[in-house]
């Protein structure tokens, strides 16, 4: 026997009574032959553990994602930064490098060699996963921001992990100051900046080329929500009538 | 049959035990009257709470829900005692969280004083007569040098007989005395008890956010506490060994209300603008980083501040 529904005028049970969508549009009202109507409620206990689980649930999701959006952004910057100092070491730019990939002789072949006997390809492996993993990830869970907005704001977000010391450079200055110690700039140059630039575009691009992932896995997990819901609806349809 | 014949106008029983206040409006169903501020009284007969129309006595039924037994009171007494102590927890986790800070830059601040304490000692400790030195001879044996540093062991009988006001003066008073490379653990401090303000801003949303500084009162109070009885001369003891102790201690006892006081105020006044910016950042993270679906469950964030709610795109 469900929660007592009893109309409050005539007596009726309106436990079956099928509620119809109000005027309201969101409430669901139950309106008895005697033309009395109310709205059909929910038991607190049910409403309250729901709206907990719900809200739980939410709060959980936004903490990882904010966590992933650090993580990733930092790592990519962590990637780009020291690509570009281990590009100064080899005395390459990133343009002369991917030559180098293909065949076009180094200035200083016998540095690339030991670069990649030392785990240079597992660097450039992980790079590279890394970037599709972003950019899989950037449609996929901002798939309620317009494309390609994410992939901008994703560029931002990186840029600011990548320039981080030029851009507070003014604080630790104005520390040095206060502390009395000798605070050199020791931020990227321009040299080094446009190399992170190339190094950074190149990393979006894969990402780019990993967004169509992205889709698939949003849309794959949108049908399985309205495959799950669908099949909640046939259940409580069933339960109404009595099945 | 009329309504008016289906609802007639109950005899007020003799006794009819008030339960409480009807909250809300609620118009009578027959004459719409509204109801808000009527007793809620328990009819007699069934035990039903009622609330009846002053205009027109028809009587309104209220919904009451059935009781699941008793293991839901005490369920939601159990969740609530446990999310009081999650709070008081978290109150010292962040008080302590503030107090270790401010040691650490104590400790750092302390430097430059407790280097001019160890020079002096040593420079006394080498013209000393032995009858003087007594104590670190008995402490270290003969083999020992007196060298200088934070880190360096103090003659308490050379120190009592210091002028500690002179020492001060002697640096350029207690301002210059101070290491200020303290200042960087300060800004860490800072970053972190922002981070902590806007955590405690969306854990207390039944707060205003003006109330949010009072509330910061307490961590940093603590933190006060704790740094009082830390540093004040009759709880040192345990940093003292025989008859003395580290230069360094003997220069944070001079220089603590300085760096706790300058350690604790930018931790509050960070906490505060943390606690100012908390829901604003949480709601535009929850717009940016959430889809639409979810959003709903967090709209509590925006009713608390007397905001509407996003409202989900239309469907196309």
């Amino acid at each position: 026997m469900p929660l007592a529904h009893v109309c409050p005028v005539c007596g009726s049970q309106l436990a079956r009574t099928r509620g119809v969508a109000g005027p309201a549009g969101c409430l669901r009202v139950v309106v008895c032959t005697c033309g009395f109507a109310a709205v059909r409620r929910k038991h607190p206990v049910v409403v309250r553990w729901r709206k907990f689980r719900s809200t739980t649930r939410a709060a959980a999701f936004l903490l990882f994602q904010t966590l992933l959006v650090f993580g990733l952004s930092v790592a990519s910057a962590g990637f780009i930064t020291w690509f570009e100092s281990d590009l100064k070491f080899l005395d390459l730019s990133p343009h002369r490098f991917v030559g180098v990939m293909f065949g076009i002789p180094a200035p200083r072949p016998a540095l690339v060699e030991r670069w990649y006997d030392q785990g240079g390809v597992a660097f450039l492996i992980g790079f590279g996963l890394m970037s599709l993993a972003a950019g899989a990830w950037l449609r996929a869970a901002l798939a309620h921001w317009r494309w390609p907005r994410p992939i901008f704001a994703w560029v931002v977000l990186v840029s600011v992990w990548v320039w981080f010391e030029a851009l507070f450079w003014p604080l630790t200055w104005l520390d040095g100051r206060i502390s009395g110690t000798r605070t050199d700039y020791s931020g990227p140059g321009v040299r080094s900046s446009l190399y992170m630039f190339e190094i950074l575009a190149a990393s979006v691009l894969v990402s780019f080329a990993a967004s169509p992932v992205g889709a698939a896995i949003s849309g794959v997990l949108a049908s399985m929500h309205k495959r799950r819901f669908k099949r909640r609806l046939t259940r409580l349809r069933k339960a109404r009538r009595g099945e | 049959m009329s309504q008016s014949e289906s609802h007639p106008p109950s005899r007020a029983p003799a006794v009819e035990p008030r339960l409480s206040t009807l909250v809300g409006d609620r118009v009578c169903i027959k004459c719409s009257f509204n109801l808000a501020g009527q007793p809620v009284v328990r009819e007699s007969v069934y035990g039903m709470a009622i609330v009846r129309c002053p205009e027109c006595s028809t009587i309104a039924s209220l919904q009451e829900y059935p009781i699941l037994g008793r293991w839901a009171g005490r369920m939601a007494a159990a969740i609530a005692a446990v999310w009081l102590l999650v709070l008081i927890l978290g109150l010292f986790a962040t008080a302590g969280v503030m107090f270790g800070m401010t040691q650490s830059g104590i400790q750092t601040g302390s430097e430059k004083l407790s280097n001019a304490i160890s020079k002096k000692h040593k420079e006394w400790a080498d013209t000393a007569s032995a009858q003087e030195t007594a104590g670190i001879k008995q402490m270290f044996g003969t083999a020992q040098v007196v060298t200088t540093g934070p880190y360096v062991w103090i003659d308490s009988t050379w120190w009592s007989k210091q002028d500690k006001g002179a020492i001060l003066a002697e640096l350029g008073g207690p301002m210059r005395a101070i290491n200020w490379q303290f200042a960087n653990i300060y800004t860490l401090q800072a970053f972190l008890a922002a981070l902590l303000g806007a955590v405690w801003s969306v854990f207390l949303l039944n707060l205003k956010r003006y109330r949010l500084f009072i509330f910061a009162l307490l961590p940093f109070g603590l933190a006060f506490g704790f740094a009082f009885l830390a540093n004040t001369t009759s709880s040192r003891v345990g940093m003292r060994w025989g008859s003395g102790a580290y230069a360094i201690e003997e220069a944070s006892a001079m220089l603590w209300p300085y760096l706790v006081g300058t350690g604790l105020g930018v931790g509050f006044v960070a906490f505060c603008i943390g606690s100012w910016i908390g829901r604003p950042l949480v709601r535009r993270l929850a717009l940016l980083l959430l889809p639409p679906r979810m959003r709903a469950s967090l709209a509590y964030l925006w009713i608390a501040e007397g905001k509407t709610p996003p409202r989900p795109p239309m469907p196309k």
